[in-house]
């Protein structure tokens, strides 16, 4: 009989081959990269006259010195579009502008209600009769990564092209502050002026000023790569889309698509980072997320599940932490929709859910219940508990609105909103006002879906969550609770004329005392007229290495990653 | 016709092929009850916010009108600006394409590697140990979903046993090779860079194997089953009694004509890997065209849907003329024309 065997072997052979290549010990990593490996794997960047010298060419180099020098932060980083403060609007994103460029002015850590100086050593809000005038003079000896020193010019170029490129972030100065490119001044090289319209809130626009897009770019720097792009200056946006020029700790070394961004110390900043080098890389499986910061591979997994964070607990190589978050939980009820009109009828559905059995059952003690429109961490936090389940009472409100049971849709996502299926949630919703004689019947939809009929003020109930665009009461505020903004009460078509001018008043009150008060009564009022029941604000579930030292987190979903060491 | 005949007759087929694969794409992505814009700008986009994305799409016009302006683009190169990444397609996938390629390349020879040999063995010892375990190893292969496969292998290789790495192309620490053909292994090999190639080898082989497994037990069952049948020829017992060796008999004379079929499969596995490489790609964090191909649907991307769906268009037919030609270098009988 054939002997086949030996075929075999000469596969078998080469097999082994490939794999004795492939699993030998990794190569130590060189400290320098060959030039040969300096290609731009991303696109390349837009051609210049002048060369680069804020900060290098995106390069997707190694981290030199290797593992030690570097956190290695593993999360899904798919969002990202650019890396120009200015166009920038996405989680990850703000986490590495936030570390590349320095805002006028800060919140610090988790606390967002007392400003702190950033590049601004103070500031002051002036009345000028037909116009607010925000003036800030600036700290002396600031330089950006070039050598370049900061001056109010880069101020004023920084938010005039934010202004004049109106991307994604760019109602930030038009809508919330009323700027114009004309609104910005700089009457010495240490003083800039922000010329707001009465119409603004200079105490909002404040809280506004610390967002990343904020961040002030070298403009002598971007001025360099900037081109006409269907006939009109890009101000450099080309450019700083995957290069930088800021003054904070660290400067861009190379965002690659999908796959990583590297940040690399910024030697003249002011603020020396812990650790010479931070890489965030694109991991969406959340079980290779556990993998590798069980491995050590990872320092920091952000998009773990409630189920794997419970199992890492007993871990003593990995530290959980359950940080702060600004995202509320709710149920938009449509009023043009029968009975959903009946302010009772709503309020009924407000005492059939079972808050406590949602945030300490289903969500595993990862929320806390939220029953008003601003989540605690903003100023003008309202954490009351103003509902308490009670099934009898919510029947009586039925029948006090001449309402037997009805039956209606609740629409909501589709997958998981990072602590729990939107299908379990909306299934407890679904037997928690079966129990009052409401029928719910669950749609659910993927977001461009929902979101389609959602807009158009045509769904009937939707469960959802809605976070904030700058930590201030008022990016809730209004959405919430003014009708005109086209926003949320517009799509729930309650116009209530009332909340709109509360809302409005609370935004132009310069005291902040005065305007925490009013928010007190803003809440409190759409808690129970408005078309919501506001459920609950959940907490981000964040591992760690034990070694991993100095993390912060701001609850806008973010962290200083110059004081991470490890 | 001659041979250049058919092969030019077969690339104008991709042609239409490629025009029908573009209206369908386009009518479907424009008839799914979802709004791009909803998706892209998110819950927060004012109107006037809106109202720009859609010109700037050129989402305001009529659909019929939005497929001339996209196939004008498509004859000057042009495949629109993604909607999600705000880049040029064409730019994404030069990018994305060639890691994808490079995964589905390293699969398919794995599975021809593994997959040919094993179906030989198989029919050769039929009804007996190898043919159990082969049989065996392609019934796991072709019934054990991807995903979990992948997470199994990552369990094993890299959890236990630390011998390979849980994804990406190249270790965080060491430099890629300069940019050639895009695919990493060919480009250290190209360049002489022995720590990439060593690395980017190093990280190819678990996501390779993992894609390529279902293949390598479709391809050993076919190449089995092949096999099976020509063993039983005449002409194999013709072979014999001319007293050539057991071996001579099997891999000159069995084996080339029992590879005839095998191939076909092997051309349409090719086109499947690149489709079947979503959920690894996700799994190894590869950052190929699968992943890209699964964000844009989701993300109602249509430029991204698009350019996906034609570079699948084109990938495909050429793969099965590519096969259909190694029939006549396989079997002198088959000739084209």
């Amino acid at each position: 009989m054939f002997k086949f065997t030996r075929a075999l072997w000469v596969f078998a052979a080469l097999i082994a081959l490939v794999a004795v290549i492939a699993c030998a010990p990794a190569a130590q990593p060189t400290t320098a990269p060959p030039t040969a490996a300096a290609q731009p794997t991303t696109a390349p960047a837009q051609p210049t006259a002048v060369p680069p010298t804020a900060a290098p060419a995106p390069t997707q180099a190694p981290a030199a010195g290797g593992a030690k020098d570097t956190i290695v932060w593993v999360k899904d980083i798919t969002d990202i579009t650019t890396l120009d403060p200015a166009g920038t609007y996405e989680f990850s994103g703000w986490l590495a502008v936030h570390s590349i460029y320095d805002t006028l002015v800060v919140f610090e850590g988790a606390d967002l209600t007392t400003l702190k100086p950033g590049l601004a050593e103070k500031w002051d809000i002036k009345d000028a009769g037909d116009h607010w005038e925000l003036v800030f003079t600036l700290k002396d000896g600031v330089k950006f990564a070039s050598g370049n020193p900061l001056t109010s010019a880069d101020v004023v170029y920084s938010n005039v092209r934010a202004i004049n490129l109106n991307q994604a972030p760019g109602f930030l100065w038009t809508d919330t502050g009323g700027l114009k490119a004309d609104s910005i001044t700089a009457p010495d090289a240490k003083t800039v002026v922000f010329n707001m319209p009465k119409t603004a809130s200079p105490v909002e626009f404040l809280s506004v000023l610390t967002a990343a897009p904020l961040g002030i770019v070298d403009s002598v720097e971007v001025k360099k790569h900037e081109m006409t792009v269907d006939g009109k200056n890009d101000y450099g946006n080309g450019w700083l889309k995957d290069h930088s020029a800021g003054s904070g700790p660290y400067m861009l070394d190379h965002w690659t698509k999908d796959v990583e961004w590297l940040l690399k110390a910024n030697p003249n900043a002011a603020v020396q980072p812990k650790s010479p080098q931070i890489l965030v890389k694109n991991v969406q499986d959340p079980s290779v997320q556990q993998s590798l910061l069980e491995k050590g591979d990872a320092d920091i997994a952000y998009d773990l599940t409630p189920e794997q964070i419970k199992a890492l607990e007993g871990n003593k190589d990995i530290t959980i932490r359950k940080e702060g978050n600004l995202n509320i939980f709710y149920m938009g009820m449509n009023v043009n929709v029968k009975p959903l009109d009946n302010p009772k009828v709503r309020e009924a559905i407000r005492y059939a859910i079972d808050y406590d059995g949602i945030a300490n059952d289903l969500l595993s003690g990862n929320a806390k219940v939220l029953q008003t429109i601003i989540p605690d961490g903003l100023a003008g936090a309202n954490t009351d508990i103003i509902f308490k389940r009670d099934v009898e009472k919510a029947k009586a409100l039925l029948k006090e609105a001449g309402v037997d049971g009805f039956e209606i849709d609740l629409m909501t996502y589709t997958g998981s909103n990072g602590i729990v299926q939107w299908s379990d949630l909306a299934a407890k919703l679904q037997a928690d006002l079966a129990e009052i004689g409401v029928k719910v019947n669950v749609k659910q939809q993927p977001s461009a879906e929902l979101l389609k009929v959602y807009r158009a003020s045509e769904a009937t109930i939707v469960v959802l969550a809605w976070g904030p665009d700058y930590p201030d009461p008022n990016t809730n505020a209004t959405p919430f609770g003014d009708a005109n903004v086209k926003s949320i009460a517009k799509r729930n078509n309650w116009l209530d004329q009332k909340a709109a001018d509360m809302v409005a008043a609370a935004k132009l009150e310069a005291d902040p005392a005065k305007r925490v008060a009013m928010y007190k009564e803003i809440t409190d009022y759409i808690a129970h007229n408005g078309p919501y029941a506001v459920m609950f604000q959940p907490v981000t579930l964040i591992a760690l290495r034990s070694n991993v030292q100095g993390f912060t987190w701001n609850p806008m979903l973010y962290s200083d990653l110059w004081t991470l060491s490890k | 016709m001659n041979f250049w005949n058919y092969v030019a007759r077969r690339l104008i087929g991709i042609i239409v092929v490629l025009l029908g694969v573009s209206l369908i794409t386009f009518s479907i992505s424009h008839l799914v009850p979802a709004d791009p814009v909803a998706a892209a700008l998110g819950e927060r986009a004012r109107e006037e916010q809106i109202e720009a994305f859609r010109k700037a799409y050129g989402l305001d016009r009529p659909v019929p009108e939005q497929y001339l302006v996209y196939m004008r683009g498509l004859f000057q190169g042009n495949l629109g600006n993604s909607i999600r990444t705000r880049r040029p397609v064409t730019q994404d996938l030069q990018e994305f394409f060639p890691a994808t390629i490079e995964l589905s390349i390293a699969a398919l020879l794995i599975a021809i590697v593994l997959g040919v040999p094993a179906g030989i063995w198989s029919a050769v010892y039929r009804n007996r140990l190898p043919d159990h375990l082969v049989r065996i190893f392609s019934l796991v292969g072709g019934s054990l979903p991807i995903f979990w496969l992948a997470l199994l292998m990552i369990g094993l290789f890299y959890d236990r046993l630390d011998w390979l790495p849980a994804g990406g192309r190249i270790d965080q620490f060491t430099p890629p090779p300069q940019t050639i053909t895009g695919l990493y292994t060919v480009d250290s090999f190209l360049t002489g860079n022995m720590p990439a190639l060593q690395s980017s080898l190093h990280h190819l082989i678990l996501p390779a194997f993992v894609l390529g497994y279902f293949s390598t037990a479709v391809i050993a069952r076919m190449m089995r089953s092949s096999m099976l049948e020509v063993l039983n020829q005449d002409y194999l017992r013709t072979a014999r009694a001319k007293g050539l060796k057991e071996r001579t008999v099997i891999l000159r004379h069995g084996f080339r004509n029992a590879l005839i079929p095998t191939l076909t499969i092997i051309g349409i596995t090719f086109g499947s890997l690149l489709s079947g490489a979503v959920l690894t790609e996700t799994i190894f964090s590869w950052p190929g065209l699968g992943r890209y191909a699964t964000a844009a649907a989701i993300g109602l991307d249509f430029p991204a849907v698009m350019g996906v769906t034609l570079v699948a268009g084109i990938i495909f037919p050429l793969s099965n003329l590519f096969v259909d030609l190694s029939y006549a270098w396989l079997d002198p009988r088959i000739r084209h024309g």
